[in-house]
Parts: structure tokens; sequence; C-alpha cells
């Protein structure tokens, strides 16, 4: 920035430095003009002097107007000497061998234009033959060496330094002179030099440089000042991203520490009940043999087969169950959703029959294929009918849909039972947590059916509906577990 | 063939139902089984009846099942030992062979699987 500040200001300081050089070569035009123009008005003047000269010489003997004195003399007479040295003495030749002497002060020399001289702004002066001090308008015979070399040198402008301007009388500061010629025959050559001060230019040039310092600084301020500020926003979003990036991080460890915290609480519990189920299954397994053995008849032989059926099943359930708590992994294979969802509510029937809650089912016959665990979906569907259900009173509704498209599979399960708090609801899948009555519940069903979902990438979202009860969905990748586990 | 006739099992469970389900079961089958709850008792049983074998649950409060195999160990190495297990404690059951249990099983099981277990125990290596 600062680079680009002192580019910036160089740049302008380049410009006005040009244009104060054009400033003064309009000022050395305008000199050389009204030089020009006092020339011409000399020339006037001489000639007829001149003539006026010859007319007094030759008869005449009263003054000629203008004149401050005129001798006449013998061509081989002295002069008697110039008295006031503000006064020019020319000499203009007879008949007869005469001269006729006259003084003139130089300001008549240029009729009506020595108006154009203003003390401490612009000085005339004449340069007259043969001589090198230079008459000034005010009778001051003056000296300037620069001035008479450039008259010498037929020059038309000239500059003056400070010293050499303060030398004739002007400010000191640069000066230019404008400068013309006069042949005036018999008079001689003259020169006429228009020095003007450049203070007034300077001085708009030190305005200009002020005003350019000025804006600079105040531009150079506000640059600043904005910079500032934006840097100070930049700064503060950086911090504010540091700490947001810094609170997401510590978020997801909290998370991933619950989590360990659940998966470690749930295996605990989950070991607890393994231990506690089996024993009474060993039980109805050991009586179940004696049954057979003591009745070998074909209906006690069916009967007895159904309950082996269902305590493996049981056992395949627990087994499974300790694998995900252990943090084991599920067993994929594709499986149609509907059929999972269809024997999820076989299995619960029963129990919605007892509870007198009618339970509604909306599952298409068919619907693509999904990559799942079959018996870990089936056990958290039957968790959430089953929580649906007990959230009801008799006569309640339950509902379950099961829907997929080209991402996602999600079972949906709708009840208008008690209904659930927002608060509740963000803590329902945590395990233990239970809004039923002391020994209704074990609050395990959905932080088991949370996990299971988790399990296979997906999610289970409990929100309270507006109607009182309440929704449960557990969506699930129907192709996030192409390659993990999948089993053929 | 079996080496003795009506071999004696103690078989303990901090569950009664369950010891009782598993002795009667042996009892059918030709054993003399007697059930019991608990193990500091089954010790005191140890020291004063002669058992052939012992099926013991491996989990139970004050005297668990790894106890009573050690205290069976000292009043008769050559006894087998059966522990019985929930899915949970494999790694016990383990640890449990390598003190001297013959073998373990893990519940629930089928009874014909406990009988065999005690035949071939009883049978010798």
């Amino acid at each position: 920035m600062i680079v680009a500040l002192a580019l910036v200001t160089g740049l302008a300081w380049w410009d006005e430095r040009r244009e104060a050089q054009d400033s003064l070569r309009d000022l050395e035009a305008e000199q050389t003009m009204v030089a020009v123009s006092l020339a011409a008005s000399l020339r006037s003047h001489l000639t007829s002097m001149d003539r006026d000269a010859v007319l007094f010489g030759e008869g005449a003997l009263d003054r000629a107007p203008g004149f401050e004195s005129a001798v006449v003399r013998p061509t081989t007479a002295r002069l008697d000497g110039n008295s006031d040295p503000s006064r020019l003495v020319l000499t203009v030749n007879l008949r007869d061998g005469f001269l006729v002497d006259f003084a003139v002060h130089a300001r008549d020399l240029l009729g009506d234009l020595p108006h154009l001289d203003r003390p401490g702004e612009r000085t005339l002066l004449l340069a007259a033959p043969n001589e090198t001090a230079l008459y000034a308008m005010d009778g001051r015979l003056l000296t300037s060496p620069p001035l008479r070399d450039a008259l010498d040198r037929k020059a038309i402008a000239t500059r003056l330094e400070r010293p050499q301007a303060a030398e004739i009388g002007l400010p000191e500061r640069t000066a230019i002179a404008g400068l013309a010629y006069v042949d005036a025959g018999a008079l001689g050559q003259w020169g006429v030099a228009v020095v003007a001060s450049a203070a007034r230019e300077r001085d708009r040039e030190k305005r200009a440089q002020g005003r350019l310092l000025l804006s600079v600084l105040v531009t150079s301020g506000l640059v600043l000042a904005f910079g500032g500020v934006a840097l100070r926003k930049q700064r503060k979003e950086l911090r504010l991203a540091r700490e947001l990036a810094a609170s997401e991080v510590a978020r997801r460890l909290d998370e991933q520490l619950a989590h360990a915290e659940r998966i470690a609480t749930t295996g605990t519990f989950a070991m607890g009940i393994a231990h506690e189920v089996s024993t009474p299954l060993g039980v109805i397994m050991g009586r179940t043999e004696q049954i057979v053995r003591l009745q070998t008849d074909e209906r006690t032989a069916r009967h007895t087969s159904v309950i082996f059926q269902q305590i493996e099943r049981i056992q395949e359930i627990i087994r499974r169950f300790l694998d995900l708590a252990r943090g084991g992994h599920p067993t994929f294979a594709r499986q149609n959703p509907s059929e999972i969802a269809r024997a999820a509510v076989n299995a619960v029937s029963h129990r919605f029959a007892k509870a007198a809650v009618s339970l509604a089912a909306c599952i298409p016959p068919e619907l693509p294929s999904i990559q799942c665990d079959r018996a870990l979906i089936e056990r958290a569907i039957v968790n959430l009918l089953l929580n649906a259900c007990e959230a009801c009173p008799p006569g309640g509704h339950v509902g379950i849909s099961v829907c997929t498209d080209e991402e996602r599979a999600a079972i949906v399960v709708t009840d208008d039972g008690m209904g659930i708090s927002i608060e509740n609801a963000a803590q329902a899948t945590q395990p233990f947590f239970t809004t039923k009555p002391v020994g209704s519940g074990t609050g395990l069903g959905l932080a088991i059916a949370a996990e299971i979902a988790k399990s296979h990438r997906g999610e289970l979202t409990i929100v309270p509906l507006g109607s009182g009860g309440t929704r449960a969905c557990i969506e699930i990748p129907v192709a996030a577990q192409e390659g993990l586990h999948a089993s053929s | 063939m079996r080496p003795h006739d009506n071999p004696r099992v103690l078989v303990v469970d901090d569950r009664l139902e369950m010891a009782e389900t598993l002795a009667e079961g042996l009892d059918e089958r030709g054993f003399q089984a007697v059930s019991i709850s608990s193990g500091k008792e089954a010790i005191r049983m140890l020291q004063s009846e002669h058992f052939d074998a012992i099926v013991t649950d491996l989990r139970m409060p004050e005297i668990d099942g790894l106890a009573l195999l050690r205290a069976s160990y000292g009043l008769d190495p050559s006894r087998p030992v059966i522990l019985m297990t929930a899915y949970g404690s494999v790694a016990s059951a383990l640890e449990a062979s390598g003190l001297g249990a013959y073998h373990y099983l893990m519940k629930p099981f089928r009874l014909d699987a406990l009988v065999w277990l005690i035949e071939r125990a009883l049978a010798g290596p």
C-alpha cells in the first residue's frame, strides 16, 4: 500500500511540475509579446525624435516636445557630459559639421506603454546602443550580465535565477525575460527587455503542491483508515472463523466422547442383559426338551419346534446386539426393505392387539433393495413400533410407512400418543432415557435403534407432531454400505 | 458305557430354576443330580459329600464359578468341572479353562450337549 501511495504521489508531483513548466513557458511567451510591442513603440518614437532633432538643429530653436534638453555643437566639439545618468543622450548628425545632442528619459521612448511596468512584478528595460547598463522606467540604471548576454546573443527570451532577479528589483524568485530588438538606423541598435517575476506562478505552484500534498495526505488517511477498518474486520472474521473451527472440533470431540461413552454404557448393559436373559432362556430350553422327551405326539413336537426356533432367534438377536455394543460391524446384504418392515409389523402385532392400539402399515409390496443387516434393521423397526405402542392409550393409532429414493431409505413410525417435548426428543436416543413411568420402559429401545441406524451410516430422528403425537424416522443410505462388510 | 452307575452331579446356579431344570433333565438321563443356588453352600457340600462332576454357573454372587472351580480342584483335582456362561463372559470362561475347567457351555444350550460333555469327562482322557 505504501508503494502504491508513493507511486501515485510521484505521478501527481511530476504532473504538477510539468504544469508549472508549462506555466513558465506561457509567462515567457507573454513577456516576449510585450517586448515586441514595446519595440514597435520604441522604433516609432526614435524615428520621430530623429526627425524632430534634425528640425531642431537646422533652424528651430524651440525645444522639441519630449526632449529634456538639446545641445547643438560642432562635430569636433566635445560633449559637455550627461549630468543626469537616468537620461539617455542621443546624438543626431546635422548638415555642415554640426551635431545635435538631446537627452531623453527612457520611459518617454515607449510612448503610452510604460504603465506596463509594475514594481515588484514586471520591469521594463531599455538597452541603448553601445551601453552595458540597462535603463529602467523609473530612471534607474541597472546592470544585469545575464540579460546583457542574452541581448547580445539576440535571444528572444531568457530566465533569471533568484539573485539575478533581485539585482533588477524583482522579488527573489525565478524571473522570465522577453526580449525584442529595434534597428533605429543612425540612432543605432536598441533592445527592449520585459522581465516578469515568476513569483505568482511559483506561489501558484506551491499552492498546487500544497493541495496535492493535502489531497495525498487526506487520501492516504482515508485509505489507511478504511484499510485499517477492513484489516480489523478481516482479522475479526479470521478470529471468528478460527473460534468456530475450534468449537466445531471441540463439538465433534464431545460427540465422539459421548458416543464412545454411550457405546461403553450400552456394551456394559448389553452384557448384563445377555447374562440375565441367557439363564431364563436356558430354563425354557431345558424344560422344552423335557416336554419333548415326555410328549412325543406330533402337536407337541410342532409347538416345541416353534419354541426352539424362537429361542434361537433370541440368541441371534443377543449375539448381534452384543457385537454392535462392542463396536462390531453389522453384516450387510442386499435386502428388500418392505419385507423387513412387514416382518417387524408381524413380530409386534400381538403386542398392539393386547394394548388395543391400531397399527396401520403403508408398505409398498416392492421397493428397491438396500444394503443392510436385516436382523438389526428389523430390531430397530420393532423398537420404534413398540415405543409408539407404549406411548398410546387404548384406542390409539400408530402408523408405519417405508419409502426409498435413489439415495436413502426411510422408515417412518408415527403415533397419536402422549407426545414428546422438543427437549425430550433431543435426548430420546440416549441410553436409559425414558419418559415412561418407572418400571414401564428400559430406556434402551430408541437408543438401540439409533445405534443400529448409525451402524448403517444413517440416523434416527425423533420429533414431536403438531397433533400431539410423535414421529420417529430411521433414514439409511441405500448404497453407502457398498463394499463394507457386504455379504454375498 | 459310563464308568460309574448313576454318577452324582452337582448343579450350581444362582438361578435355582436353572439348576433345577438341569438337575431334573440329568436325573431323567440316569444321573443323580443335586441342584443348589449358592456357591458357598456348594463348597460345603463338596467337603461332606461325593460328587463325580460339577456343573456350575460362572457368574454368581459371593462365590462365583471360578472360586468353586478352585475349591473343587483343591479337594479332588480329577473331578471334572463344567462351567456355564452367558454370551458376554466367554473371556472369563476361557480363563476358567486355563484354571482346569473341563469345558464351558454357553447359555442357553441343549441338555443333550451337557449330557454328552459329562459322559465324555467321566470316561476320562
